[in-house]
């Protein structure tokens, strides 16, 4: 019998031996796109982001959908202010409370559910999980600690974590826990993995990898108390940072930058890690026949617990066809 | 002020048709699959809007009709979202749910898993007697089978349980005694004579399937529409769609009444107005993205039809007769090669990747394609500029796919590609024209649907047919529809009477008998609608057949009772007339009685309006270039929405609107008429 889409992305974490490779894109603002509806508007209203996000999987097939990818939400509903000015772009985080004079215990974080577009976000994975979640698996993805410590402090964060700064870890710490709300909440959503994406991970130096991201430990734990798989995303990373990120105990992990793809192979295999094979943003963005050529080159190095995704969102303005170009070599690599 | 809500749930759009304070105001939201309930709220939210209220609740305070039709049961049994089924059946007939030796019953692996079916010993004889009652021991043995198996819900259909439902009454008795109602691990339970009276074992086991199957959703569905108007300070019942083309409160609504009662109740719109302007054939076209859906009106009566599948699953209902013939903006056309003729569809590019021209990656030429190549939509102000169409993608489609391989131009081949389309479509409307027994010369069309006024005016001309009917609500014509039901109840009962010109006095009893119990019943579920007896009416459809005749006839007999041997032969009459028999001394089988009560609602009135001149000047946009029989023309553009009453719009031109497009040919006038609809006819 034919797996579903679900079915086959929940045996890949398993490291099930699974009948193709799954393709998890990082779809958001793409699906604005498909559209024709500004960003800001998808992104704005649970009805919008909900039916933008089925229809981009509709459209292409992928196997899972993600929930939402926006480095600014959560630091949103903590109180930083956003900047929509940029046409077709995420919005883009412009003020730091905890650098503008704030203290922690200022940031009221009680409530935050109910605070920025939070609400859109967790109305819009309900509502994908009732009309889709039968059949896809549901990703949700929550903004790593360090990024959104980052926003809420603003200036070095990665300098002063580098230099053990105590500060510096207690703002980490508060975004962790802030993550953690938000993965219990998705998990009650019935979501199939929770993404951890955070994009510092290539600025911290590899011994202090462990450390500084050791509030998601309990987030892993939230998560596996509710039978839901967790993944780690980051890019610009080296290879130096494979090992300490796989310590973190992801189930699976997400890395590029400059990594080979068999380091990252062979470490993930070792470790019993699933592991992505990243089409990066300017494979994405080129022709459709180097799309195409880069994606049968990701396959070709595959290992036991590979995926297919992309190093990052799919950007808005990227090419229809190569997206399209990109499911046909799966298609293609699953006939042979 | 008093206001009258008609709700429309589709697939894709949520349609409100709303009248008071003299004026009717239209509404569309985005359906959302998840919560069907919200788009219905969210119907009635822009509503209110448009008649200036703050909220939902200040119009539904003011409201005394509130109907609902909705295809939520429909698409339960297309992604089979349903409960799994446990199925009692007569043992020896039934266990393969009644299907004929050697044939298949698609509802088995579909609605049922064949597992799910159990055979019980039990007898009723071919005239109705009780030969032999299920046994306690048996009934509960399989039932505690079907539920260790996960059964949630339990349907009984029994053979000839019509004839006498005494069988299927006993396993309710022997099911309930164990399996109380007010134990949480009572067993939802079925009885197949409680949704059908259909003498053929199979289809009743159907439709009682069907019912189970999609009950738990209906329910919840209509339930928490209901309680949500109610917290909005509505307070009189929620009416829902039948596809019968009535509506009844929620508690007197099967959940299989329901299916298809969207385009049921477009084709009771039609029926209206037909009516209203005396029209005595009418055909409908409804031309949505992605099919075609055509009916028919015969001297203001929708037709029905008793035979049709559900799913795929054969029953027979009684219901407003629709059929789809494919054909919507998004069908493919290709090139057959070996006659390198141009087809179009059966397939379609659906909404998503949609035509070429969305830029969705489209790789099918489509009608839409075509139809932005000739410049008859306007690419930017396609569904009101919701979506942009990229003309350069459909031109390239299009040469790709029909033209260089034909060796014409794109143009050509666009125009090829409309001209198949309407010719296809032209042909089945035609064909179902005549199988009613009817010329399509002498039928009026009546197009609706986003597409409709594009695709209409060509299929129109292909059938043959002089006059085309437009609707400023055409984009929500079966909400329209819906404002047009009264409430209505069906019932009906299997007899095994038997009519001759001398049949005795014991024989009309029956047939009395059986009359009145309905009748009781009918004014008894009235009542219970908040209607007093005196606003009940009655019509009777009596199912008869004789020795040769192949299918039953149905004949309407208005007196509902026989009064007397008169009255007898008078029955006789109308079914020789109805069957085409000749033989008066024939007996004739009475299988079926079939009484519909129903009680009015007020319906939409339409107040003539006083022509203000042909000239369409006020309306014109500007010009836009189309090609016309192989010619680039100019041709004008009006806005819909800006035509008043006696302006006339020729040929070739445009009147768009942020929901549809109107095509007007050379040589054909637009013009709107005193009730403001748009009436097309050559010049």
């Amino acid at each position: 019998m034919n797996q579903s889409s679900k079915e086959l992305v929940r045996g890949l974490f398993q490291l099930k031996d699974i009948p193709r490779v799954p393709f998890i894109p990082w779809v958001c603002s793409f699906a604005a796109q498909l559209e024709q509806v500004p960003v800001k508007a998808m992104l704005s209203e649970a009805g919008a982001l909900s039916r933008g996000l089925i229809n981009a999987q509709k459209l292409f097939g992928y196997d899972a959908i993600v929930n939402i990818f926006d480095p600014s939400l959560e630091a949103e509903a903590c109180g930083c202010k956003v900047d929509w000015s940029e046409d077709g772009a995420l919005p883009r985080v412009v003020s730091h409370p905890l650098g503008d004079g704030a203290a922690i215990e200022d940031l009221d974080i009680s409530n935050i559910e109910n605070q920025g577009r939070l609400p859109v976000v967790i109305e819009a994975t309900k509502r994908l999980n009732i009309i889709k979640g039968k059949d896809l698996a549901i990703i949700a993805l929550i903004t790593g600690p360090l990024t959104l410590a980052g926003h809420l402090r603003g200036g070095n964060l990665i300098t002063e974590l580098n230099q053990d700064s105590e500060e510096a870890m207690k703002v980490v710490t508060l975004a962790g826990s802030i993550g953690l709300k938000l993965c219990r909440l998705y998990c009650e959503l019935g979501v199939d993995v929770i993404v951890i994406a955070e994009e510092m991970v290539g600025q911290l130096h590899p011994g202090r990898v462990q450390a500084a991201l050791a509030p998601l430990r309990s987030i892993w734990n939230v998560a596996g108390f509710y039978n839901v798989h967790t993944l780690i995303l980051s890019r610009g990373c080296t290879g130096d940072h494979t090992e300490p990120v796989l310590g973190l105990q992801a189930d699976g992990l997400a890395l590029s930058g400059e990594i080979g793809d068999n380091q990252l192979r062979d470490a993930s295999v070792k470790h019993n890690k699933c592991y992505s094979g990243s089409i990066t943003e300017s494979a994405l963005c080129g022709s459709s026949s180097e799309t195409g050529e880069f994606t049968r080159g990701l396959l070709s190095r595959r290992g036991k617990g590979f995926f297919l995704s992309t190093e990052w969102e799919v950007p808005f303005g990227t090419s229809v066809k190569n997206m399209h170009e990109v499911m046909g070599v799966i298609r293609g690599n699953q006939q042979t | 002020m008093e206001f009258s809500i008609d709700i429309d749930t589709g697939g894709t759009f949520t349609d409100g048709f709303v009248r008071g304070d003299g004026r009717i105001e239209l509404a569309k939201v985005e359906t959302t699959p998840h919560d069907r309930t919200l788009c219905f709220i969210e119907c009635i939210e822009e509503a209110a809007r448009k008649f200036g209220f703050e909220s939902a609740s200040q119009l539904l305070t003011q409201t005394n009709t509130l109907r609902l039709s909705t295809t939520i049961g429909t698409n339960a049994l297309i992604q089979a979202s349903g409960p799994k089924l446990g199925l009692l059946v007569t043992r020896g007939v039934g266990e393969n749910a009644y299907a004929q030796k050697g044939t298949n019953n698609p509802a088995i692996d579909f609605l049922i898993p064949g597992d799910m079916i159990i055979g019980i010993d039990e007898e009723v004889s071919g005239t109705g007697e009780s030969v032999r009652l299920p046994g306690g021991t048996e009934v509960l043995a399989a039932v505690k089978t079907l539920l260790e198996k996960g059964a949630r819900r339990i349907v009984v259909s029994l053979a000839k349980a019509p004839l006498n439902p005494a069988s299927e009454k006993k396993c309710r008795e022997i099911i309930l005694d164990d399996y109380p109602a007010h134990y949480l691990g009572s067993v939802p339970l079925l009885l197949s004579t409680e949704v059908s009276s259909e003498v053929d074992d199979l289809y009743r086991t159907n439709s009682a399937l069907i019912d189970a199957y999609i009950h738990r959703e209906m329910a919840h569905y209509l339930y928490k529409a209901d309680d949500d108007v109610r917290d909005r300070r509505y307070k009189w019942p929620l009416l829902i769609g039948h596809a019968t083309g009535g509506v009844a409160r929620v508690a007197k609504t099967k959940a299989i009444d329901t299916c298809d009662s969207g385009p049921a109740a477009g084709l009771f719109g039609a029926a209206y107005i037909a009516r209203m302007y005396g029209l005595e054939n009418v055909v409908t076209v409804d031309v949505g993205g992605t099919s075609t859906d055509i009916g028919l009106v015969i001297n203001g009566e929708p037709c029905y039809t008793a035979n049709r599948t559900m799913g795929g699953v054969p029953v027979k209902e009684w219901v407003i007769e629709t059929i789809s013939i494919g054909g919507g903006g998004s069908s493919v056309a290709w090139l057959d090669t070996e006659t390198k003729q141009i087809r179009v569809g059966p397939d379609s590019a659906g909404a998503i990747p949609g035509p070429a021209s969305y830029g969705l990656g489209g790789s099918d030429t489509t009608v839409t394609d075509a139809w932005v190549t000739l410049g008859y939509i306007d690419p930017d102000y396609f569904l009101g500029g919701r979506r942009k169409l990229d003309v350069a993608l459909a031109r390239d489609i299009i040469k790709e796919q029909i033209a260089d391989p034909l060796n014409i131009t794109v143009e050509q081949a666009a125009e090829a590609i409309i001209k198949e389309m309407s010719s296809q479509s032209a042909q089945s409307v035609r064909e179902f024209v005549s199988e009613k027994g009817l010329e399509a010369e002498n039928v009026s069309m009546f197009a609706f649907g986003g597409a409709g006024g594009l695709a209409c005016p060509g299929i129109a001309q292909e059938a043959g047919i002089g006059r085309i009917y437009l609707f400023p609500f055409g984009a929500q014509f079966c909400a329209f529809g819906s404002s047009c039901t009264d409430v209505r109840h069906n019932y009906s009962a299997a007899t095994n009477l038997t009519l001759t010109p001398d049949s005795d006095d014991t024989t009309l009893r029956e047939f009395n008998r059986v009359t009145r119990e309905m009748m009781v019943d009918a004014v008894f579920d009235m009542e219970g609608e908040g209607f007093k007896k005196d606003k009940v009416s009655f019509n009777l459809e009596v199912v008869m057949s004789s020795g040769d005749s192949t299918t039953p006839a149905i004949v309407r007999w208005t007196p509902i009772t026989l009064k007397d041997g008169a009255a007898v032969k008078a029955l006789l009459a109308q079914y020789r007339t109805e069957a085409g028999s000749d033989d008066k001394n024939a007996p004739v089988s009475v299988n079926e009685l079939r009484l519909q009560a129903s009680c009015q609602l007020t319906h939409p009135q339409f107040p003539e309006h006083s022509a203000v001149g042909e000239d369409s000047q006020k309306a014109l946009k500007g010009t836009r270039a189309a090609r016309w029989n192989g010619k680039l023309e100019d041709a004008r553009v009006y806005d819909l929405d800006k035509l008043e009453c006696g302006n006339v719009v020729k040929g070739l031109a445009f009147v768009e609107s942020a929901d549809t497009t109107i095509l007007v040919p050379p040589g054909i006038s637009y013009r709107i008429d005193s009730r403001l609809n748009g009436v097309m006819e050559e010049e």
